[in-house]
């Protein structure tokens, strides 16, 4: 009890309280400081997925070796199909829980209009199933993947794949494929008879989190909470020189 | 135990350690703004950024030091404050370090074991 009078007793002095309005005019600085940059952080973060989810060429994504941060990306593609270069990848599964039926996904060469090759995944059909391809140009809207790396040793039996892998499959078809390869979200015009468009694995292009602008945010708050550390440390320690003396 | 000289050297190793990144990233930002273009692309490099957040994390180390020997040495609020805001201005903690030890080298005996 004594010692809470103690501290009131310093706490109202003038000088102190005059300091206690200067902490709370310094907490309040401190805390919108920290928010502003909490609002940077956001705002970046914003701008990134915006930037990331605008649909743009194929052509700018695709090459010998795919930027990380495109994975998932959604591209648009105009070329057309070679229709004897298709690969099916074994043991693929089309729906969820009691209603999923194993098939084949049915990836293509595509080659683009400006002479590039891609790896196509135009979607799962039946084991052994039957679809069309168009032999017509087409416009694609298809998402980047990066390549099954899973499995790396994995071999073709009966003509069927294990995993996508656009350095095999430039091989087996003799072009030189972009790495990676897309997944179909639309074909246009549409086939009557195309295989079944299936998800992509990664559904949405990575941005960078704007770390520095975060850690400011928080430096700020903490820095108010320290200044209130030290009010309260520099009450204690004033009262007991007082006592001293 | 006399607990100055401990607080001074953990201080001057706090205020060596930000002054340092501090003085880099300080260096660094003036030749990327003046010469290297940062203010229009905002293509800075990863390092630059890292230098930055390391001085703020560092500088809370430095207040630590810093609150610890001005309370040792009974430092009133104001001289307290500017010892504190010397790790946030470029080269000055390194200012505040000769001040401090010049501060205790000719400090009388009495207020030292005062301390003890």
């Amino acid at each position: 009890m004594r010692s809470r009078n103690k501290y009131l007793h310093e706490f109202l002095k003038p000088v102190s309280i005059v300091v206690a309005l200067l902490l709370v005019g310094v907490c309040v600085l401190f805390f919108f400081l920290g928010k502003w940059q909490w609002d940077r952080t956001q705002n970046i973060l914003n701008a990134e997925r915006a930037a990331a989810a605008a649909i743009i060429s194929a052509r700018e994504v695709l090459g010998p070796e795919l930027d990380p941060s495109d994975f998932g990306r959604t591209v648009v593609a105009s070329g057309s199909y070679d229709i004897t270069h298709v690969a099916r990848i074994g043991n693929r599964l089309s729906g969820g829980g009691d209603n999923a039926n194993v098939g084949q996904w049915i990836v293509s060469d595509f080659e683009l209009d400006t002479g590039e090759h891609v790896a196509v995944l135009r979607g799962w059909v039946p084991p052994d199933g039957t679809y069309s391809t168009p032999s017509e140009e087409v416009e694609l809207r298809a998402v980047v993947q990066p390549n099954e790396a899973f499995y790396e040793d994995s071999k073709q039996i009966d003509g069927v794949y294990a995993v996508i892998d656009s350095a095999v499959l430039s091989s087996e078809w003799g072009v030189t494929l972009s790495d990676g390869f897309l997944v179909v979200e639309s074909e246009f015009p549409a086939s009557p008879n195309a295989p079944k468009v299936v998800p992509p694995t990664i559904q949405t292009a990575e941005v960078a989190f704007p770390l520095q602008n975060f850690f400011y945010a928080v430096q700020w708050w903490i820095f108010a909470l320290f200044a209130i550390a030290l009010y309260v440390r520099w009450i204690m320690v004033s009262s007991r020189q007082r006592d001293i003396r | 135990m006399n607990k100055i000289p401990s607080a001074l050297l953990a201080f001057r190793i706090m205020a060596w350690v930000t002054g340092v990144v501090l003085a880099s990233a300080t260096v660094w930002a003036l030749l990327g703004y003046l010469l290297w273009g940062y203010a229009d692309d905002g293509g800075k490099p990863g390092l630059y950024s890292l230098l930055w957040v390391a001085h703020g994390w560092l500088y809370f180390a430095y207040l630590i030091a810093a609150v610890n020997l001005a309370f040792l040495l009974r430092f009133p609020i104001l001289k307290t404050v500017a010892l504190l805001l010397a790790g946030t201005i470029p080269f000055a903690s390194f200012y505040a370090d000769f001040v401090m030890h010049r501060y205790v080298r000719n400090l009388p005996q009495t207020k030292a074991d005062a301390s003890q």
